[in-house]
């Protein structure tokens, strides 16, 4: 391979690795404020993707459109399940919420499957499917719309942070909740609020994982496991890591298919994660949940 | 302005205090002294909200608050500033300070507040963007003491506001407490070391094992045998 | 205040003990086919449970990745057996102490983790090793192996090594809950900062946790695979074995040597009942777990237990 053709592969790497972080934010929101990791987090970019489907089915528009109606639904799925769910076994001890989130997983995934069958599913960009050329390189169009939708969904989440005051009091409260509390804040209402959020993030991932891959209802487990590369690569609840194991899990996957063939890329890439985790078993930034 | 009458909490079936009684009244000062276990940050977390008594009322102009809620609460007019500070120190102290008004009327016009603050505490100002994690215990309890102000309350308490901290700058703080009270704020002062909160109050309240044991003008228990020898370090 | 436990010295229940075994042992001889073949199930599903329990709740450490050993222990049966001329029941011998090797590996990269990131490394491995025979063509990557040498055996020969396991798994459980190793796990479980302040080899106890704990499935795993003489990646290193022990040990009581019993006998009914509908168990099972996790955590024998004012010695 020339060296053009490589670094074509590595700039699509690159942008394949915006997605990967975009998918990964919800993941390290969610982690970052309730201190639980999501094993259903895929499930639920899956569940955004099969929701995308049907509207388009259903109302034939575009799939970015389609985020305008399965966002807030998602949202609304992220309220309901931290109240009803996470934030009844909060209490009961750090591996409850594991039990939980792997259960609804597999809840999910076959739901899924009744519903829609084991059929390859598909969103489609008709219009993302040309050829570019950037300075004698071929971005992929998905993978760069990927890419620039993670930089403005990182850049709205940043904002929202920084300068709003439930950004301020999700931040507050993992950091010490007892004085959130002193200080007026209810963490289970912020909760209930970030579960949300973090849906929502996941639900812009899933439509974006939707058209940039075929999915399937057991798709899910895939993308929880790169996230949770990309999170533990980056950091828990760090946004700009995200941004960088993103990155880095990206290029894993393209040179593994490279130097691998597609059959064993996705191996490597948890091949990838699981020495790293043995190299560093709280992740490259630390951080335990 | 606050009036607890036979105030009985329970932790689950331990109970903490027992029948305490005691009013504060507007613009006054009140010293609560107390060792360590003896219950004070207990009464502190009842009045505000986060525990709630077994049996027994807390009134605030006039107004039952022992159902309330923390948010609540804090909207009628009383905040705490916690034991040992707990600032959110991943966050500037500008963020601490919005962060203080979050749960009352003035996050609206949070601008005035902010305003007030800084005058009183010029180094806030000056730190305003500063992690409130790097600072010294001094200014980080000028921040927490900030950050209680910026709901303007009617009712402020100060959980232990000196301690770990230098003879200097618990000066500094007392300070800062004088100019609280000539504002009109009243204030209920929660120390282990009663010497500052007795010399700067009208009346004081001794919690010992969770029940009132004394109680009275603040002079009068500067001189008290019992209080000298337990609370103001004398032999 | 002390309670006293009932059933507080086994010694007392030997007779009782002799005569279920007789019982149990004697069941294949004058129940038909249809049983035999739900008793093989619920003492497998049983012993895998039991021993998911225990690391689950006692040691704290929520394995996803089950699924490994019987995958492991299926396949080694079939090569050793087809590939190696291995007598049957040696081979399956020898897959339960291959799997407990490969749990003593896995232990290094895996036990390091703490909390949810072992978990989530135990799907990891899960996932890294069912692609890994996906691609393998020693073994028949995607196609699998179809285990002839298996075919003659009959349900009722099979019945007995099932119902071995599962008492093996049992005496397992208790032993390991009331040996020092079980004392180091407890705490472990309890807090494993404090534990290792107190000298406790943390990574020791937990691997030995997990290899015993291992070995128990992997055993289950070669079973199985003489039971069912068919093995494909997709099946054998298939997430819903982890699903199913999960929802065995949760729904009876997890940690509990009872629980499990309860939790089979509902699995093996169900299973019955949904034969046709893969996914709809599955939903169901999750959705059970669900419930039980939020409303009644301590499973079914937990309420009983408490309604009946019985406390058995722990880990009963």
């Amino acid at each position: 391979m020339d060296i053009l053709s490589f670094v074509n592969l590595i700039f699509n790497g690159l942008l394949l690795g915006g997605l990967f972080a975009l998918t990964a934010f919800g993941l390290s929101v969610f982690a970052g404020i309730m201190r639980v990791i999501n094993i259903a987090h895929g499930d639920f970019a899956i569940l955004a993707a099969y929701l995308a489907f049907s509207i388009i089915d259903f109302l034939k528009i575009d799939p970015f459109l389609s985020l305008l109606i399965v966002a807030p639904i998602m949202f609304v799925i992220g309220y309901l399940f931290q109240k009803f769910t996470i934030n009844r076994v909060l209490p009961m001890g750090a591996n409850q919420p594991v039990l939980v989130t792997f259960a609804l997983s597999i809840v999910i995934q076959n739901l899924l499957l009744l519903l829609f069958t084991a059929d390859a599913r598909s969103l489609i960009t008709p219009y993302l499917l040309t050829n570019i050329e950037l300075f004698g390189l071929n971005p992929s169009p998905r993978y760069a719309a990927g890419f620039i939708s993670a930089l403005i969904v990182f850049a709205a989440i940043f904002i929202f942070f920084k300068k709003t005051y439930l950004g301020k009091a999700m931040r507050a409260v993992p950091f010490d909740s007892e004085a959130a509390k002193m200080i007026g804040i209810k963490s289970d209402v912020v909760y209930n609020y970030a579960a949300g959020l973090a849906m929502l993030v996941v639900a812009i991932a899933g439509v974006l994982l939707g058209i940039t891959f075929t999915f399937y209802p057991d798709t899910g487990p895939v993308y929880v496991l790169l996230s949770f590369g990309v999170v533990v690569m980056g950091g828990l609840g760090s946004l700009k890591g995200s941004l960088v194991g993103g990155f880095i899990m990206g290029e894993a996957l393209v040179l593994g298919g490279f130097f691998f063939g597609s059959r064993f890329q996705l191996m490597f890439c948890y091949l990838v994660i699981l020495i790293i985790l043995y190299i560093k078993p709280q992740g490259l930034f630390g951080g335990r949940v | 302005m606050l009036e607890i009458n036979s105030l009985n909490v329970f932790y689950g079936d331990l109970q903490v205090l027992w029948d305490i009684s005691l009013k504060v009244d507007k613009g006054e000062t009140a010293t609560l002294i107390g060792s360590n276990g003896a219950g004070k940050t207990t009464l502190c977390k009842t009045i505000i909200g986060a525990l709630p008594p077994k049996t027994g009322s807390i009134t605030f102009m006039g107004k039952r608050i022992d159902k309330l809620s923390i948010p609540d609460i804090i909207r009628l007019g009383i905040t705490i500033v916690p034991e040992g500070r707990r600032l959110f120190g991943n966050m500037t102290v500008m963020e601490n300070l919005e962060l203080g008004a979050y749960a009352s009327e003035t996050r609206k016009k949070i601008d005035d507040a902010l305003e007030w603050v800084f005058n009183l505490f010029p180094v806030l100002r000056e730190r305003q963007n500063q992690l409130a994690g790097c600072m010294s215990g001094g200014e980080q309890q000028m921040l927490a003491i900030a950050r209680g102000l910026m709901s303007k309350p009617k009712f402020l308490i100060l959980d232990e506001p000196s301690l770990g901290l230098a003879p200097k700058i618990v000066t500094k703080v007392y300070e800062v407490i004088e100019r609280i009270r000539d504002e009109g704020v009243t204030v209920l002062l929660v120390e282990q070391y009663a010497g500052h909160a007795l010399e700067n109050s009208d009346k004081g309240f001794v919690l010992e094992n969770g029940k009132i044991v004394i109680e009275g003008p603040s002079e009068k228990l500067l001189k008290d045998e019992r209080v000298r020898k337990a609370y103001l370090g004398e032999e | 205040m002390e309670e006293e436990f009932r059933m507080a010295n086994l010694k007392n229940y030997y007779t009782y003990i002799v005569i279920a075994l007789a019982f149990l042992a004697s069941l294949p001889l004058w129940v038909g086919g249809f049983l035999r073949d739900a008793l093989i199930l619920f003492f497998l599903y049983l012993a895998a449970a039991e021993v998911w329990g225990f690391m689950a709740k006692h040691a704290g450490i929520v394995s996803l990745g089950q699924q490994i050993f019987m995958g492991v222990g299926g396949y080694a049966t079939a090569v050793l057996c087809m590939y190696y001329g291995f007598p049957l029941w040696a081979s399956v011998i020898i897959a339960g102490l291959f799997g407990a090797g490969l749990a003593g590996v896995l232990s290094f990269p895996l036990l390091r983790l703490r909390g949810v990131y072992f978990s989530i490394g135990t799907f990891l491995a899960a996932e890294i090793i069912r692609l890994f025979f996906n691609s393998w063509e020693f073994v028949g990557a995607g196609k699998g192996l179809i285990f002839k040498d298996a075919y003659a055996i009959s349900t009722t020969l099979i019945y007995y090594p099932a119902l071995a396991i599962g008492i093996l798994s049992i005496f397992l459980v208790y032993f390991l809950y009331h040996s020092k190793l079980g004392f180091g796990l407890r705490s472990i479980g309890a807090d494993e900062d404090a534990a290792s302040g107190l000298g406790v080899n943390t990574f020791r106890c937990k691997a030995s946790c997990f290899t015993l704990a291992s070995l128990i499935t992997s055993l289950v795993g070669a079973v199985n695979v003489v039971h069912h003489t068919y093995l494909n990646p997709t099946s054998a290193f298939s997430i819903s074995w982890t699903v199913n022990f999960l929802f065995v040990a949760v729904i009876g009581g997890a940690g509990t040597i009872i629980g499990p019993f309860i939790g089979s006998t509902i699995f093996v009914a169900l299973g019955y009942l949904l034969s046709q509908y893969l996914g709809l168990s599955l939903l169901l099972e999750g959705l059970v777990v669900l419930a039980i996790l939020i409303a009644i955590p301590e499973g079914v024998w937990g309420v009983i237990s408490r309604k009946l004012k019985v406390k058995l010695k722990p880990p009963f």
